[in-house]
């Protein structure tokens, strides 16, 4: 209140009143605007996410970084045909269509180059679609045998999945 | 604000006794509006007899409350909800746009690990050789055809035809519950779908199949 001394015009206080249901939300935005962050960063718009792996109750779980990818898809024009991608979807690196024997030469040449360049990979995990032929993995997967340093002692072979929910 | 209560003042002489107003002096003129006239405790000074009637003396309500809110102005309706313009502009939207950012990407969220099957390195030769089968009560065969049908075969060498997925994991389950089987084996046909042979690898992971093998064949069962 004002006193007789003071001039100026002083408001009283406004005494806030503990019952009123008013909720100050300014904590859970930061930590909204943090998850949304965290997340931005994290996430990463990647085309392999969507080969359609098969379904299985339970794996194990290990970082792409340290792994070789092999990625096996269908054709979407032409379901008879299987494409094989070494490392990520790309047209460049797509396995050229040929005898078996090349094509799994192909396959054991850029394991062993991959392997060669960065020694820490210890593994090598083949992506290939539910819906892809038998016949196809085991092209892959024999094409992975032929590379010596795939062999060697430490590095191991996967098939990657989904896990069933 | 002198001459409305100088005005009131005089109305309040020309109705008569009754209001009891003090009438305002020049001592008032530079104290807030909201000054009280005097103390709460202390009575007031009236020039004419006042007749007993008990009223509130002192300031205007409230304002003996020095925390109590300031009166409203003359003409405004007080209500809890009347907007305050010093909030500024309305956070909903913006809050409601983060959300649906916010489960965008954790949606769409793709993280480096992914989820494995540890399997052997194959055989570097040609589709088709074969290695001779272990002994049959260690085992349980799944095999494959270019079809997709399963057909589950037992420690009663018994083979079963199963249609459908559900069919294959219970006869696998039924073989794995003797007690004595430890081996799931596939044989896959190389026309068969890669979905499949996961699906009879995870029916002898799920019974605790301590090795599981895969045979590829261009042979039908």
């Amino acid at each position: 209140m004002a006193s007789d001394d003071n001039n100026s015009i002083q408001l009283p206080k406004r005494k806030r009143n503990p019952d009123d249901g008013e909720l100050d939300i300014t904590p859970m935005i930061d930590v909204t605007f943090l998850l949304l962050a965290f997340f931005v960063v994290v996430s990463k718009m990647d085309p392999q996410a969507n080969v359609p792996l098969p379904l299985y109750n339970s794996g194990k779980s290990i970082s792409e970084k340290t792994s070789v990818t092999l990625i096996v898809v269908l054709d979407k024009d032409n379901s008879e045909r299987a494409m094989i991608y070494k490392g990520t979807m790309s047209d460049e690196n797509l396995v050229p269509e040929g005898e078996e024997e090349e094509m799994e030469d192909n396959i054991a040449e850029f394991v062993e180059n991959e392997l060669f360049a960065y020694p820490t990979k210890d593994s090598i995990i083949i992506k290939a679609a539910g819906n892809c032929k038998t016949r196809t993995v085991e092209l892959v997967k024999r094409g992975v045998g032929k590379s010596e340093l795939a062999r060697a002692e430490g590095r191991k072979l996967y098939i990657g999945i989904e896990e069933e929910q | 604000m002198t001459e409305k209560r100088q005005e009131g003042a005089d109305s309040a002489d020309s109705v008569g006794s009754g209001f009891d107003l003090v009438r305002p002096t020049e001592e008032y003129s530079g104290l807030s509006r909201y000054a009280p006239q005097h103390q709460a405790n202390e009575p007031m000074v009236l020039d004419h007899p006042t007749p007993d009637v008990s009223f509130h003396q002192g300031g205007w309500k409230g304002i003996d409350d020095p925390e109590a809110a300031p009166q409203p102005r003359e003409g405004h309706q007080r209500s809890r909800s009347f907007p305050d313009a010093s909030k500024g502009m309305d956070m909903t939207p913006m809050v409601d746009v983060t959300f649906l950012l916010l489960i965008f990407f954790m949606v769409t969220a793709s993280f480096t690990l992914q989820k494995v099957l540890e399997q052997p390195h194959a055989k570097t030769d040609s589709i088709g050789k074969e290695d001779p089968l272990p002994p049959a009560s260690d085992f349980v065969q799944v095999a494959i055809d270019p079809t997709n049908t399963y057909y589950v075969t037992t420690q009663d060498h018994q083979e079963i035809e199963c249609p459908s997925e559900s069919e294959m994991r219970a006869r696998v389950k039924a073989g794995f519950a003797s007690g004595h089987v430890d081996r799931l084996l596939v044989v896959a046909h190389v026309e068969s779908l890669h979905s499949k042979v996961i699906s009879a690898w995870d029916a002898g992971a799920i019974n605790g199949a301590s090795t599981i093998e895969i045979q590829t064949t261009d042979h039908s069962p």
